[in-house]
């Protein structure tokens, strides 16, 4: 059988990026494998526009390379070129713990997101979720500290019995059915259990309560860059991946399913703002936030057979390129601003920022806000698109549960930008021109596509699946 | 023109403020006067009504009309923006650039809520005009100004993502009715509400109510309003709360014609008791602002009253109310401000006897107080007749109710310029200079104006339809 090359052409990209990079990684030249590393996502991104033109193309059973894997790839691709560039500033810093196989992980956890983003088959799934899981447990402990190696090992143990959970739900699921392709799905005899054992494995990955008991203490322990990458590749993948095993099986249009993520969601993003809500370091903010916003994303699959498939991919799609922005640009300013030891990590670290480095204050501002859906900025956007799918799913409680949330988190983002805008003045890190202009443009992105959202909603909206909105 | 300049103007002087200061405050002070009054120069090339598209896919597009409505109060904004650029002059020397942005896309924000007839965009400038005036209170606010921001904030986010319920279930009914997506109000207002309707006109007009304020929601307003400063004291008061007025004004009665008039009576209640309570709780203040606060929610308690007796007058008074107590609150902000500056404090215990040595400053805040409580010959009294009127003409009772409040208004009013500037002296003050008489000769002028001549602006301003009907 001939394979489709073009369509494959990101994959095969990233999995020759890993292999060249064993070559630096021997040699143990870290600065080398960042450039070979960066030129890799470079290449991807640019291999995914004529894959964008012959999408959609079923490239095996195991991989459905359709626009929608195409969106959810240029996010992860960014992440990994934003984390490359990021991490190299960082790790530098830090001379001992600069190793050149962070690169080649990153690499690797890049490919397993983009795997993933593809997957339309159990054996694809976990794959990716196996590549990905595991090379990121290996960067959570780079700096081999103690906070680091305890994340690093929690994440490790927990992920390892998220799988287990996952390969078992799996196992039913091909009892039930006799096949593992996701369109051909039933979910007869055990195949529900088996379902919900799947998610229950994916959860973990998103932090849905009540499997976000890891969050906190893995974000905070892991270097700032490395909780970026999780914040957003990490999550964007797993997310999108969920989104698509629940559309193409057709297992959204289940109601119990639907009250089930409606519960979900309503604990997620009533205990993820909770918890964020009085949180005085700023890692560990976000990681709670992280499980409010994956709590916000779940009206999707819960209003999904009222508002259409379509539209739900379309949103999900929406969301997690906002997010990801958001995320990029807060764990990029963490990371940068962060002199040697410790991390700029505790709030007040931050105060005064607006004084005397105005451009990395508006970018937080700018990022913070959009977490917050205010406009100007994506999330706003992103939001409209979620209280939509919540108003036409007539999910009236778990509409007034998010503009409850979305309160709460005013608050916090808020309780951030008050500190960057006190007279009190703490000194940073100064972030080095390269990586600061590069989170720059995200921001300008952040703000561009919240002031005309068209041109991005277009591409998102035609070729993915048919029906809805 | 495209109306879109008149709130791009004002974004774009905003930044020319901040980037033009360079270490000169009154560099920033400048450029936002010339913006402002560039805009108003603007407002009179300007076509009455612009559309461009934006986000074709969900039928949202850049829709804004000026009808009379609109017109009188985008200049009132105008106006109100000169007085707060010209009152924060001395009082804002540093990060004067900033203060100006701030300033500035407030008013953008403001003037874009005024303008909107897209109900995504509406909703858009409603946020958009709350961020700035957050970081105004929190970094040039007085003592209590962080906690003051972080209420603001919340109550109005709050009250705006419940009205974003009412649009977003309101663009779905839409939708189900005729398979196509639209924001449009003139396409929301033939939708059918059904069972819906109550629920949909709630979550409008929590939003509305909040920003109004009506009574149990009012919590934010007196310390937002006191911890301010003068310049956002003058925009929250003038401007700002009108945007809520504007609300239940144009879009409450016109989107739900049957629930507004059923829930009729309950508004007025909620309007009557503003005017009641808060000119009782204006009398026991000692704090000068926070005095002037609550004298603004007796008097938006009017606006509600005079908007929900559904007749032409009550509308009519509403309507003038706005405006006049737009100018009469800001004049007395500006007021507080040049006392704060020359006493530094607020506290009428410390205030006293003013009058001998700054006699022209007392002689204005008498004639300003004198509005405030409503005297014959300005705006305020044709505002708040007219509104007592219309609610007598529909329920007489809760008129009656609402008119004890002419009674307490003098009480307080009278209070405030008693205790600042007669008995004994406490101290000497500097008397009224230049800019501060320019800047309230003008507030005198507009009130008297609007007090000896209403008819034009009334017609201009109450030609909206209403359509809730003459009374019941």
């Amino acid at each position: 059988m001939n394979l489709p090359l073009v369509a494959l052409g990101p994959l095969l990209s990233l999995a020759l990026t890993s292999v060249i990079l064993l070559l630096p990684a021997a040699l143990r030249k870290p600065r080398a494998s960042a450039v070979v590393a960066g030129l890799g996502f470079a290449a991807t991104g640019g291999l995914l526009w004529p894959a964008w033109q012959v999408a959609p193309v079923m490239a095996t059973e195991l991989l459905r390379i359709d626009r929608y894997a195409l969106v959810v790839m240029a996010i992860v691709t960014l992440c990994g070129l934003v984390v490359t560039v990021v991490s190299h500033e960082y790790f530098a810093k830090r001379g001992a713990f600069h190793k050149a196989e962070l690169y080649l992980l990153l690499v690797i956890a890049a490919l397993g997101g983009v795997v993933l983003a593809a997957a339309s088959h159990f054996a694809s799934l976990f794959l990716g979720v196996e590549l990905l899981g595991i090379s990121t447990a290996v960067l959570i402990p780079f700096p081999y500290s103690r906070p680091a190696l305890e994340a690093g090992v929690k994440y490790l143990v927990l992920s390892g019995a998220a799988s287990a959970v996952l390969v078992f739900g799996m196992a039913l699921v091909y009892a039930g059915d006799g096949t593992l392709v996701f369109a051909k799905l039933a979910f007869s005899g055990p195949g529900w259990v088996g379902l919900v054992m799947v998610l229950a494995g994916l959860a973990f990955k998103l932090s849905w309560v009540p499997f976000h008991l890891w969050a906190g203490d893995v974000y905070e322990g892991a270097p700032a860059p490395i909780a970026g990458f999780l914040g957003s590749a990490s999550k964007t993948a797993a997310m999108a991946v969920t989104m698509r095993l629940l559309l193409e099986s057709g297992a959204y249009r289940n109601d119990v399913l639907a009250t089930l993520f409606v519960f979900v969601a309503c604990f997620s993003i009533l205990g993820g703002n909770w918890l964020a809500l009085l949180q005085p370091r700023i890692k560990r903010l976000l990681a709670y936030s992280a499980i409010a916003h994956f709590g916000f994303l779940l009206v999707l699959p819960a209003t999904a057979a009222r508002v259409g498939a379509g539209f739900a991919a379309e949103a999900t799609l929406f969301y997690l390129l906002a997010y990801s922005l958001a995320v990029l640009v807060s764990f990029g300013l963490v990371s940068l601003l962060s002199p040697e030891d410790p991390e700029t990590d505790e709030l007040e670290k931050w105060r005064g920022l607006f004084h005397h480095q105005p451009v990395a204050a508006i970018l937080m501002t700018a990022a913070l806000l959009s977490l917050a859906g205010l406009p100007l900025t994506i999330g706003f956007v992103a939001k409209f698109y979620l209280f939509t799918a919540a108003i036409g799913g007539r999910l009236w409680l778990l509409a007034l549960v998010m503009v409850f949330g979305s309160g709460l988190g005013m608050f916090y983002y808020l309780r951030v930008i008050y500190e960057l805008g006190r007279t009190e003045v703490e000194t940073v890190a100064a972030p080095a021109i390269v990586s600061l202009t590069m989170l720059a443009v995200l921001g300008l992105l952040l703000l561009g596509v919240g002031v005309w959202p068209a041109w991005i909603m277009e591409a998102f909206a035609g070729g993915l699946w048919a029906g809805g909105l | 023109m495209s109306l879109l300049w008149l709130p791009g103007g004002l974004l774009l002087g905003g930044l020319a403020a901040w980037l033009g200061e360079r270490g000169k405050a009154h560099r920033a002070h400048g450029i936002a006067l010339l913006t402002l009054v560039t805009t108003a120069g603007m407002l009179m090339f300007s076509d009455s009504e612009t559309s461009l598209p934006w986000i074709p896919r969900f039928g949202i597009a850049l829709h804004l009309s000026l009808d009379g409505l609109s017109l009188s109060l985008v200049i009132l904004t105008l106006f109100l923006g000169v007085i707060a650029v010209l009152s924060s002059w001395r009082e804002i020397g540093q990060r004067a650039g900033l203060f100006q942005l701030n300033l500035l896309w407030t008013l953008a924000g403001t003037l874009g809520v005024f303008l909107a007839t897209d109900l995504f965009l509406f909703f858009f400038a409603w946020e958009l005009m709350i961020v700035p005036m957050f970081f105004l209170i929190r970094h040039w606010g007085h003592e209590g100004r962080v906690r003051a921001a972080f209420k603001f904030f919340l109550y109005t986010q709050v009250g705006g993502l419940f009205m974003w319920l009412g649009i977003l279930g309101l663009a779905f009914l839409f939708y189900r009715q005729t398979g196509v997506f639209s924001f449009d109000f003139e396409d929301l207002k033939g939708v059918e509400t059904g069972v819906w309707g109550p629920w949909l006109m709630l979550g409008f007009s929590l939003g509305f109510l909040v920003k109004l304020p009506a009574v149990p929601l009012h919590l934010w307003l007196p310390e937002a309003h006191t911890q301010a400063p003068t310049g956002g004291s003058v925009i929250l008061a003038g401007v700002l709360l009108k945007t809520g007025a504007y609300g239940m004004l144009r879009f409450v009665p016109a989107l739900f014609p049957a629930e507004a008039q059923a829930a009729a009576p309950a508004f007025m209640v909620l309007g009557a008791s503003a005017v009641l309570y808060g000119a009782h709780q204006a009398f026991a203040q000692t704090d000068l602002k926070r005095l002037i606060a609550y004298s603004s929610i007796s008097h938006m308690g009017l606006v509600l009253l005079g908007v929900f007796s559904t007749t032409e007058a009550g509308v009519r008074g509403a309507v003038m109310t706005m405006l006049a107590h737009g100018l009469s609150a800001a004049a007395l902000f500006s007021i507080a401000g040049m006392l704060q500056q020359r006493v530094h404090s607020r506290d009428l215990d410390l205030y006293g006897g003013f009058w001998g040595s700054a006699p022209r400053l007392g002689a204005l805040t008498l004639f300003f107080a004198l509005a405030a409580l409503g005297l014959p010959g300005l705006g305020n009294f044709v505002g708040e007749f007219l509104a007592l009127l219309g609610a007598f003409l529909g329920r007489p009772w809760i008129a009656a109710l609402a008119a004890l409040g002419l009674i307490l208004a003098p009480v307080y009013a009278l209070w405030l310029v008693q205790r600042s500037f007669h008995g004994p002296a406490q101290r000497a003050i500097a008397d009224l200079n230049l800019r501060e008489g320019v800047l309230l000769g003008m507030l005198v002028f507009t009130l008297l104006i609007l007090g000896m001549q209403p008819d034009p602006v009334l017609d201009l301003a109450a030609s909206v339809t209403f359509p809730v009907g003459s009374g019941p």
